[in-house]
């Protein structure tokens, strides 16, 4: 239980420090998915681009 | 944070800053690590300890947590970048939507299989056969989906009592495809029980593989899987030697359920694979859906004994191929290819956004859509959360609907509730489906999940495995980049 609890408490220590940045990886994974890209897309209806 | 991160070098900058990281406890002593995309590494706790506090880890700990993308020198980009890079490609398969479009021909069958998860039929009922019109607005949704890989697979019931339509559905999949030019592929589940030499060169010649069901050996087989004569065992061999005879060993395919009477006898389930001549084998679980559970359907056991049970095939499997028989455990193969390379499986039970609707969907045998086969087999208990509506419904409708992306959204494990500070994340998946049938929530609580705690156990047994036998970790590095 003690362990349990050390480990929570080091889980929010680097969550703390480090959120912003997995925010900007996420931001910059998925901003350039393609998902947005007219020319790329394909409609949803006739899966045709 | 201030310490050389290569001493002997002295060319590196004196301080590190923490990247997103992940930790799961192996014992008291020892942490596995992951980074935001799965790359690990097993530490010592004080190591880790010491790297987030601004300690004194040693140099070989800063330089592999560095190679991993764990920590970078202040005022880097590169590592943002190429985590960034990482998890695209890692999900990119989503831009594609529904690959996999399973079509239930026929619940008939001719087995009675005790853990049977639908509500099959006699053989002699044809109402309960997928007709051509439905057939037809099927394939229109899965050439509505963009995927550029199309997998149509047909189950049961015993598919191959409906083969004139599957026949029907080869035949006019390939003629859409004329046009549509995407990567077309098909697959028959059956218990093989029925096949005979023109349904096997109609299968040669469309190229569409044989995916049949092996529980083990033969009274463990004919224990679970009951038939006319007992002989389900018997005839699945049979097929399986015709198959690979006719048209290669690569046409067909065996899966395995594990019920009570299994949990005792891995090995001898391992053996009877290798003594086929098969060279994988999928340790599985009974899923806790439709009429499994019913106390003759031998799905009542806990993932703690499952756990042992895969244990020790997974051992047994480890000393074949140490002695020269090559098979792999295919789920061992598939987390290991997240644990060892950067390339996604594609297995639907172990993504996330989830696999339901947009990895695989259902097209049952009278018309209705669901968002999985085990989606399905709830709705053959009376609950059709998972019915997304009918085939006569618009492919946006039906992806689009409330009742896809809810369980989606909910069970998303980058911000699921013990998901997103767990150190396996990127190589486990979200199963609303599961959570829903066992908790009544698509996310689930995972301090109780079995889901949580069967992958929990897989992930550290193969982490730990690795750790402490060379062989088994090149073993695993092997099936991971297949």
């Amino acid at each position: 239980m003690r362990q349990e609890v050390t480990d929570q408490t080091l889980r929010v220590r680097i969550a703390e420090r480090t959120d912003p940045i997995r925010n900007l990886v996420f931001a910059l994974a998925f901003s350039r998915s393609g998902l947005t890209d007219a020319d790329g897309a394909r409609d949803v209806e006739t899966g045709r681009p | 944070m201030s310490r050389l991160l290569f001493d002997s070098a002295r060319t590196e900058p004196e301080s590190w800053d923490l990247l997103p990281l992940r930790f799961h406890s192996l014992d008291a002593e020892r942490v596995v690590v992951s980074n935001m995309v799965g790359e690990h590494l097993v530490l010592p706790r004080r190591e880790l300890d010491e790297v987030v506090s601004g300690g004194a880890p040693s140099l070989e700990t800063l330089a592999s947590m560095r190679a991993r993308h764990m920590i970078r020198v202040p005022g880097e980009t590169l590592p943002v970048e190429l985590l960034a890079m990482k998890l695209r490609t890692q999900k990119r398969r989503l831009a594609d939507m529904t690959s996999l479009h399973m079509f239930v021909v026929t619940l008939r069958c001719e087995h009675t299989c005790r853990y049977c998860q639908v509500s099959r039929q006699a053989t002699g009922r044809g109402e309960f056969d997928m007709t051509e019109e439905t057939a037809e607005a099927a394939l229109q949704h899965v050439f509505a989906s963009p995927s550029p890989q199309l997998k149509i697979e047909f189950q049961g019931g015993e598919s191959l009592l409906n083969f004139a339509l599957i026949r029907w559905v080869v035949a006019r999949a390939e003629e859409l495809n004329r046009v549509e030019q995407r990567d077309l592929a098909f697959v028959i589940a059956t218990n093989l029980a029925l096949v005979d030499d023109e349904m096997l060169d109609f299968c040669g010649e469309h190229g569409i593989v044989l995916s049949t069901s092996l529980d083990g050996p033969e009274e463990l087989h004919n224990h679970n899987r009951r038939r006319p004569g007992q002989d389900s065992w018997q005839r699945a061999v049979a097929g399986i030697e015709r198959v690979r005879d006719r048209l290669g060993p690569d046409y067909v395919s065996a899966l395995m359920t594990t019920t009570e009477k299994s949990l005792e006898h891995p090995e001898a389930i391992i053996d009877a694979y290798a003594d086929l001549g098969l060279t994988g084998i999928f340790l599985r679980p009974i899923s806790p859906y439709g009429f499994a559970m019913r106390l003759r359907g031998g799905g009542r056991y806990d993932t703690q004994r499952w756990l042992e049970f895969y244990r020790r095939g997974f051992a047994h499997i480890i000393e074949l191929n140490r002695s020269g028989v090559p098979i792999t455990e295919i789920y061992a193969a598939i987390v290991a290819k997240k644990m060892y390379s950067n390339d996604d499986p594609g297995y639907v039970d172990l993504t996330s956004p989830a696999g339901i609707g947009i990895g695989g969907i259902v097209y049952n045998y009278d018309g209705g859509v669901y968002a999985s086969d085990e989606g399905r087999m709830l709705a053959e208990t009376g609950d059709e959360t998972f019915r997304l509506g009918t085939v006569n419904d618009s492919w946006r409708d039906l992806i689009s609907s409330n009742k896809l992306l809810n369980p989606l959204w909910e069970s998303f494990t980058l911000s699921s509730p013990g998901c997103d500070q767990c150190a396996f994340e990127s190589w486990c998946g979200s199963d609303p489906t599961f959570h829903h049938a066992t908790m009544g929530d698509f996310a689930g609580h995972k301090a109780f999940s079995a889901f949580c705690a069967r992958n929990m156990g897989i992930f550290t047994h193969l982490v730990e495995s690795a750790e402490a036998d060379p062989f088994v970790r090149e073993l695993l590095w092997e099936w991971g980049h297949r």
